[in-house]
């Protein structure tokens, strides 16, 4: 088979960006530690999440040292709870699930991103910087509403925490 | 659309070219808001950039209506 | 230009009639498309909302399966349809089964369109308003799952016959090779296959049982993920016909010949190995699915640039040796040797220059951990709106500015109106586009009738949301423009007489088809091929899927569209004529 000599040429860079993409991406997951949401959050059943130990009575709680999980219910159309209060400078693990249809869970403006899907639990670890609030929007349709369904992510001064009602509805 | 024949600059090719450069200069705004953090006010920018790419294509048109008129 | 030959009209009378009844249909779906999209550019941007929100979700949903479903597919049947009979110079085994598939997707696009559109109107109870994913636990009306089977059914029975016409011309003709555009339409088709058992048994075992009543739950994560597993080659059977226009009929307008048959062959069969085994790349962030299966998908759908990025040397080189054919000189200077003003000709290299634009935003789609930036975002649809609404349209309008005329032996209306139309594609693509890039990085959801917010505002790095949302309206409203430019030219070329000798014929390529090795015809080897890929793929997470969360899900209900329907686009409209009940 003749292949003009421009053309290998052009096929080499090619493979050469392939391979450049696939180890950046590589890197981002080995060197940074950027980790993709996967299966580690486990199953649950949408109808019983008032049942659940933790689903039943969203909100935030400490688990370590500077270490805090919140656990939020997207239901059409809102979310639980709302707003989300963590402490500045933390690194906090949600864990999301949905009772009813599909939804997105999106801080706006930062990476924290994840789909939320009935039967299903995700599970994101950020790390919270400066105090502050920011958007919380559903990024998938999930039924006529879905326009209105938003959440508010609030970052208060590690001394304004209050564990005790941290999130809590 | 012949096999063969000379360059016809057309007034097709005008079009095409004011249009790319417009949406290249519209794109390179874009490029400089996010990439440099510089904010190119949009309005007189697009419009001057309108207008200028607008004067070019009638003079190109001009030059080569005359020249097709020489030959 | 040498006229004086007969058209595909002349030649294959029935055939040509049949390709037209396609392409009526697939214009039909675009008009409405492109006025459902008109109306989601304006109402998301609150510029003009003329129906009520809850009702945005119907006209989303029929703009995408219109769009993306009806149009694209239609025009690739008629398409393919006309590149098998013409290069293989041969009509169909029998015409009637080719009238039979044809109406089966026809009826098939009717149930599923008109069950969409009865959205509008609450007092039938019928409604889908799902989105082009329909994703369970939100469900449908059964005809919305039932006009879906019988369209895919149709599009099998297409593949059926043209595998046949071309087992018979293999008869007559056993050492020849087979002909570049029947090769493209026979590995398109391995493709469909392959990438519709995912959405088939999605249906099929899960979503139509589902609707009727007949199974209580589905697990939404499985029919998500078979959903993907033929949602990401879908897009390829969009771009695939667009591809055999770019190889075949652009360097012929360009005044040249395509550089390499054989290259052509190895891009289609990438297509084949590689279409399929990359579904996940849409579920990055799912929970449910390990990151290994994600890591495997984004590794595959790396690999798949490789056929697009030596198109688009294939396509630019051909372009080049035709203006140099024409007279063109200079490292640059023979762009303008080109033929910038035969619409058919601008629209496929405008389209192929947004295509270049759109792979570049697919890169970072395609970049697992970038991906959380803008995933679901305004970028998504800005992506796609470049590749299958640019890439892939306005090489389908300029491609039929050129087969029109020898589909009807009439005359275009008016190649200037014509050029203007794909010009303004351009235009209003790029700002709409750009306006959806941008606003997708700051965060802005896809999806949704009005993206602004009680709670919070969208920071911007540069310009403004405001400027941001005009952008996006005039871009939409060009967009628009454009689209009845190119139907209203179509329509009035019908008025034009009948005339003789509007053939044309296709070059021969440079480095022709005896150049490439004759395993690239193979088809079976490639299924087998791309088939094993699929499997290693795709066995583990749905074993894993199946497994943790069980065949039927964990429970939880179904939602039906309808009940949540609380307005009325009826009452909507009465109420804006003044019609007040």
């Amino acid at each position: 088979m003749h292949i003009h000599q421009y053309e290998k040429l052009w096929l080499g860079m090619s493979l050469l960006l392939i391979v450049g993409f696939i180890a950046t991406i590589t890197y981002g997951a080995v060197g940074v530690g950027v980790t993709m949401i996967d299966d580690s959050g486990g199953n649950v059943d949408p109808n019983a999440l008032d049942e659940h130990p933790e689903f039943s009575d969203p909100g935030v709680e400490k688990v370590g040292e500077n270490e805090y999980e919140a656990y939020v219910v997207a239901r059409q159309f809102i979310f639980q709870p709302d707003p989300i209060v963590v402490p500045a400078n933390s690194t906090v693990t949600f864990y999301v699930t949905s009772a009813d249809v599909v939804h997105g869970f999106s801080v706006v403006g930062t990476n924290a991103n994840t789909m939320v899907i009935p039967g299903e639990v995700a599970e994101v670890t950020v790390e919270v910087g400066e105090p502050g609030e920011y958007g919380i929007v559903c990024h998938e349709y999930c039924g006529a509403g879905h326009h209105s369904m938003e959440g508010m992510l609030r970052v208060v001064p590690e001394g304004e925490y209050n564990s005790s009602d941290g999130g809590e509805q | 659309m012949s096999g063969r024949g000379p360059i016809v600059k057309t007034r097709g090719g005008l079009l095409v070219a004011w249009a790319f450069l417009l949406v290249f200069g519209f794109e390179l705004r874009t490029a400089l808001g996010l990439f440099l953090g510089i904010d190119v006010p949009a309005v007189p920018y697009l419009g001057t950039l309108a207008v200028v790419l607008t004067l070019f294509a009638v003079l190109a048109d001009f030059q080569r209506t005359s020249a097709q008129g020489e030959a | 230009m040498s006229v004086d030959q007969e058209t595909f009209a002349d030649r294959y009378p029935q055939e040509a009639e049949l390709v037209r009844r396609a392409f009526l249909v697939a214009f039909t779906a675009l008009g409405l498309g492109a006025l459902f999209g008109i109306f989601q550019a304006l109402h998301r941007t609150n510029v003009l909302r003329i129906i009520p929100s809850t009702d945005y979700y119907t006209a989303l949903t029929a703009h995408g399966v219109l769009l993306a479903i009806v149009f694209t597919i239609f025009y690739l049947v008629g398409l393919y349809q006309w590149a098998v009979t013409r290069s293989l110079d041969r009509s169909p085994t029998n015409i009637n089964f080719t009238r039979a598939w044809l109406t089966l997707m026809t009826v098939g696009s009717a149930i599923t369109g008109v069950t969409i559109l009865l959205g509008f109107v609450d007092q039938i109870g019928i409604s889908a308003d799902v989105l082009f994913t329909f994703y369970a636990p939100l469900q449908a009306h059964p005809l919305f799952y039932t006009g879906l089977v019988v369209f895919i059914i149709g599009t099998w029975l297409a593949g059926v016959d043209w595998f046949r016409t071309w087992l018979h011309w293999k008869q007559d003709n056993p050492d020849e090779r087979i002909p570049l555009q029947t090769f493209m339409v026979l590995t398109t088709m391995i493709m469909w296959y392959i990438a519709t058992i995912g959405v088939a048994i999605a249906v099929l075992f899960f979503l139509l049982p589902w609707s009727l009543g007949l199974i209580d739950t589905v697990n939404p994560l499985l029919t998500r993920t078979l959903f993907w597993f033929f949602g990401h080659p879908v897009v390829y059977f969009w771009l695939l016909p667009a591809y055999m226009l770019w190889y075949t009929v652009l360097p012929k307008l360009a005044g040249g010949r395509l550089f390499s048959d054989p290259l052509a062959r190895v891009v289609f069969v990438l297509f084949v190995l590689l279409s399929t085994p990359v579904g996940i790349h849409h579920q990055y962030v799912d929970p449910g699915i390990a990151e290994g299966f994600k890591f495997i998908a984004m590794t595959n759908t790396m690999f798949l640039l490789l056929p697009s990025l030596l198109t688009a040397f294939t396509v630019v080189a051909s372009m080049e040796h035709g203006a140099r054919q024409r007279g063109g000189e200079g490292l640059f200077g023979w762009l303008t040797a080109l033929p910038w003003r035969d619409p058919a000709f601008t629209g496929m290299a405008l389209a192929g220059l947004m295509f270049a634009a759109g792979g570049f935003s697919g890169m970072i789609n395609a970049g697992m951990n970038i991906n959380y930036l803008i995933h679901n975002t305004l970028w998504v649809p800005g992506h796609f709106h470049l590749t299958v609404g640019t890439a892939v349209a306005l090489t389908m309008m300029a491609g039929t500015y050129w087969l029109w005329p020898q589909l009807t032996n009439r005359r275009l209306y008016s190649r200037p109106i014509g050029l203007l139309q794909v010009v303004m594609w351009f235009g209003g693509m790029a700002l709409m586009s750009n306006s959806m890039h941008v606003a997708g990085l700051y965060g802005v959801p896809r999806r949704t009738a009005e993206p602004q917010y009680a709670g919070f505002d969208f920071n911007t790095a540069f310009g403004s949301m405001a400027e941001l949302n005009i952008q996006l309206a005039v871009g939409g409203t060009l967009l628009f423009v454009s689209t009845l430019l190119f139907l209203g030219n179509l329509t009035l070329s019908l008025g034009n007489p009948k005339v003789e000798g509007l053939g044309q014929s296709l070059p021969e390529p440079l480095s022709g088809a005896e150049d490439s090795p004759r395993v690239l015809d193979n088809m079976r080897l490639w299924a087998g091929i791309a088939l094993v890929l699929v499997v290693l793929a795709y066995v583990l997470p749905l074993g894993a899927i199946i497994q943790n969360g069980g065949l039927f899900g964990t429970g939880g209900d179904a939602y039906p569209v309808s009940v949540l329907g609380t307005f009325d686009g009826l009452d909507a409209v009465l109420e804006l004529l003044g019609v007040g009940r």
